[in-house]
């Protein structure tokens, strides 16, 4: 397996140094944070290969980290001798893991293990091209042409092609359609999918067919064109079959689902069929699983089922998945997180089992909107998400979502968020209504998971109200009229027990009124914190 | 058990290590030969044999350092160096005034091949033994061809094997004892050349591998292969060899031949012309394989130019060779299946039947 991965320079990624778990590895992050960076690194790691071409061909000056080339060419134009931006990608495997041929401490950790490096640096044959481009009047875009490509195993050795017991089945939700009907990698499944013999077989008999053709058919038209073409072409004019390389069998038989041709069937279907592929192709051959957003094109229940396939995928083998997906999420597991943010990563352990469990049950928890959320407020209700985004509208003029403040309603079951958060030890601000306890009693019972300044807990004082609409009322007291209006509650009525009654109703009317009214201190507190967080 | 597998020429060695190949089991198996020659010829033989599998490998020696001591490991011992392939060093040694990692680098990072036993080993030794066991990991069982030339550090690293998990087989002759794999290491110099013996039989008194000495040649008739084994020193007590090649021609045996019978001699037999180096007489300057560079060749007739020396002896057996010279002129008569030629002066004086038309 997979124990480390070390990039540095490669896209988004200044540096990263990973240690996935054995099994699955869900990787999440907002857009932009390189998700799909990671796993594209995995592959070219592996690969040597991206999109089925070799690295050289693809090689592009922007596969650099943007800021590392930047202050290169910062130091350069002050005159400053520095060394040119290099990329390392290597994958590191357990130290007792096949292929031991690839072990080594070739490696920038010098750990002693099997594992493979990709390294894009200056060629040294063309280290004078190098710095005469450096001293001519150059853009600030790293002269590639000049860099070369060494793929080898920690051993030292270079590589010219991946390593047999290195097969990575990849799985992309993102389909791009290919002009041969098929993807590359999928392509590559069903080759990994065919065994040995039955390869030799298929080729054996593809080979006669073309044969056959080449000289029962084509030989009868080549005679023809011969006879025609002679007096006016002075040169042997004939059709051949296609010998090179790309018209082998795998290039020409494709799969079809339910007798449609794969590329014809939806990418719901396609996604589904790639995954359940990967199932069934050999260990050997696919040691590693690499999936992307398979929460693309797949309706609810397809989803279902190709969360059930993935688990069962990555019972015998190192799986990555990307996703955006919170059902995904919520469905594998908590604790197999990898969270991306700009390009690094954050720290994700000591997740209680209890509360796994708990977020593996809510499969439609938005578990994501709370791990990515740049600022997070947590309510209880949709009353008090009305009143408080028109509570901040009214403080700053803006929406909280202009901010960047995610607002939450999450119930009573703000204590699992909150331990979420206090695991990834990000922000959170809790509102919540003091019920028949004290404001210090909740606190005290969320101890454990708050933190000043980060994560803070805001209570409504208990003299002024066990919910949101008295504590309302008494923020109002002097101006009771004015709500009275607003929630249109008539002269008979208890204004309390009607709002109480009418909860969701008042709350959008008092959200949408064209005056303002008062809110409750504690309101105020965490507008204030979340503002300077 | 490791196993040495002491043989005459012609004592199929190279197919002993053919036959393990066809075990058929899934074990990894490595193959190194000290010539680019060795390589090949056993390659084909797997070949020949249907017997080549993705299992096994063929390596030379240098090629073996490199790949399973020097690059993965090399940091163990200098941290800085990159390395970057190997320098071959024929005649003068450039590293003789050199020190520290230069003894063993040039400035491009290539290992300097006289001593890159010395830098394999030094290697091994800081990797903490982390080299064998990964070399553990590769292979079951490594066979090593033509073991009779490893010498110096070679040895430390043919004993650090031996005494590893992994099946160690070697075969040689060490009446062949012609090459060495480098000429400055001077590690291990009791036991150069025909001396080696005596390396083998100390590990075979460490209990790590067990000697099986072979006298049968299916090569060279009994007349040819009697008279090789009576050009080596006796101290060396190598059993007298036995052979199983029958066949009669009609010119069978060993000749002395006169400088004026020569042209007569090679446009009736055809036979292959060996001589000591360059410097030494041929017949009209004709051409020649050194001594050294035929092993593992076999033709079924032979014509030696000898060096003086080999004369001397030949007229006084008390006049013996010296131990590299006596392994020299047994390759040499040791390639051919039913004859050898032998070029002197005065034919009549030599105790050998003379030939002419």
């Amino acid at each position: 397996m997979i124990t480390r991965i070390h990039i540095q320079n490669y896209r988004m990624f200044k540096k990263l140094d990973f240690e996935p778990k054995e099994g699955l590895n869900i990787i999440v992050g907002n857009n932009e944070a390189g998700k799909s960076t990671l796993l594209e690194a995995i592959t070219l790691v592996l690969n040597g290969r991206l999109n089925g071409r070799w690295v050289s061909d693809e090689l592009n000056p922007y596969w650099f980290n943007t800021e590392v080339v930047n202050e290169y060419f910062k130091d350069i134009k002050d005159g400053k001798a520095v060394v040119p931006p290099t990329i390392i990608i290597e994958v590191y495997f357990g130290k007792n893991d096949e292929p031991q041929k690839l072990r080594g401490k070739n490696n920038q950790y010098r750990e002693d293990c099997p594992g493979i490096a990709l390294i894009i640096e200056p060629d040294p044959e063309y280290v004078d091209y190098f710095n005469s481009y450096l001293e001519s009047d150059h853009p600030p875009i790293l002269p590639i042409e000049y860099y070369h490509i060494v793929w080898r195993g920690f051993d030292g050795k270079p590589l010219n092609r991946r390593p047999i017991e290195l097969g990575a089945c990849i799985i992309d939700g993102r389909t791009i359609r290919s002009t041969r009907g098929i993807d590359v990698q999928t392509r590559q499944m069903i080759s990994d999918y065919i065994d040995q013999n039955e390869s030799a077989d298929l080729s054996v008999a593809y080979r006669q067919a073309r044969h056959s053709l080449t000289e029962e058919i084509l030989d009868r038209i080549n005679k023809r064109i011969e006879n025609e073409t002679k007096s006016i072409y002075p040169r042997e004019l004939s059709l051949q079959m296609d010998q090179s390389a790309s018209s082998s069998w795998e290039y020409n038989v494709v799969p079809h689902i339910d007798s449609i041709p794969f590329s014809m069937a939806g990418q719901g279907q396609q996604v589904l069929t790639k995954i359940a592929l990967a199932l069934k192709a050999s260990e050997e051959k696919s040691k590693f699983v690499i999936i992307e957003e398979p929460e693309n094109h797949l309706s609810h229940t397809s989803l279902h089922r190709a969360v059930k396939l993935i688990e069962t995928l990555a019972n015998d083998r190192q799986t990555f998945i990307a996703t955006h997906s919170s059902y995904v999420l919520n469905r594998l597991g908590l604790d197999r997180l990898v969270l991306l943010h700009e390009g690094n990563k954050a720290k994700f352990e000591d997740l209680s089992k209890d509360t796994i469990d708990y977020f593996k049950k809510q499969s439609g928890y938005d578990t994501l909107r709370l791990v990515l959320a740049r600022k997070l407020v947590i309510v209880e209700g949709p009353t008090d998400e009305m009143l408080f985004n028109r509570a901040y509208h009214d403080t700053t003029g803006r929406e909280p979502i202009d901010d960047e403040i995610d607002v939450i309603t999450q119930g009573t079951r703000n204590r699992r968020a909150l331990e979420l958060c206090h695991v990834l030890d990000r922000s959170a601000i809790v509102l919540r209504d003091v019920d028949a306890q004290t404001p210090e009693y909740w606190r005290d019972k969320a101890k454990e998971f708050l933190k000043e300044g980060l994560r803070e807990m805001f209570i409504g004082e208990k003299e002024h109200g066990t919910t949101l609409e008295p504590q309302i009322l008494y923020a109002n007291r002097d101006n009771i009229e004015q709500i009275k209006k607003i929630v249109g509650c008539t002269d008979d009525q208890d204004l309390c027990e009607f709002m109480t009654s009418h909860k969701t109703e008042s709350a959008w009317r008092i959200a949408n009124s064209e005056v303002s009214i008062n809110y409750p201190q504690y309101f105020a507190d965490a507008i204030k914190l979340v503002r300077e967080q | 058990m490791n196993k040495v597998i002491l043989a005459p020429a012609g004592g199929r060695k190279t197919q002993t290590i053919v036959d393990l190949c066809k075990m058929g089991d899934d074990k990894k198996r490595l193959i190194v030969t000290f010539t680019t020659t060795g390589q090949k010829v056993i390659q084909e033989r797997l070949w020949k044999h249907d017997c080549y599998t993705s299992n096994i490998e063929v390596s030379g020696w240098y090629a073996f350092l490199l790949n399973h001591f020097i690059y993965p490991y090399v940091y163990d011992k200098y941290p800085m160096q990159s390395v970057n392939g190997l320098h071959f060093v024929e005649g003068r040694d450039p590293t003789r005034y050199k020190s520290g990692s230069k003894r063993y680098f040039d400035s491009l990072g290539k290992v300097y091949s006289n001593n890159i036993g010395k830098l394999a080993f030094d290697i091994a030794q800081a990797s903490e033994g982390a080299c064998i066991e990964r070399l553990q990991g590769i292979y079951h069982e490594i066979y090593f061809d033509e073991v009779q030339d490893l010498g110096g550090n070679d040895l430390e690293i043919l004993q650090m094997l031996m005494e590893s998990g992994i099946k160690i087989i070697a075969v040689g002759d060490v009446r062949q004892s012609t090459l060495k794999t480098s000429r400055t290491d001077r590690k291990n110099s009791d036991y150069n050349g025909l001396d080696k013996i005596l390396w083998f039989r100390k590990m075979e008194t460490k209990g790590i591998c067990k000697i099986e000495e072979r006298d049968v040649t299916w090569r060279c008739n009994q007349e040819i292969i009697d008279f090789a084994d009576s050009v080596l020193p006796k101290k060396f007590e190598f059993p007298p060899t036995r052979s199983t090649q029958n066949k009669v021609t009609g010119h069978d045996g060993v000749f002395v031949v006169s400088w004026e019978n020569v042209r007569r001699y090679i446009d009736c037999f055809s036979p292959a012309c060996y001589r000591y180096s360059v410097s030494t007489n041929t017949l009209d300057g004709g051409k020649a394989i050194n001594f050294g560079l035929c092993k593992g060749e076999t033709v079924s007739r032979g014509l030696i130019y000898p060096t003086g020396p080999i004369k001397s002896f030949l007229l006084d057996p008390k006049k013996q060779l010296t131990n590299k010279s006596a392994s020299l002129f047994y390759v040499a008569i040791t390639r051919a299946k039913y004859s050898v030629a032998i070029v002197v002066e005065e034919p009549q004086k030599y105790n050998i039947e003379e030939w002419s038309p």
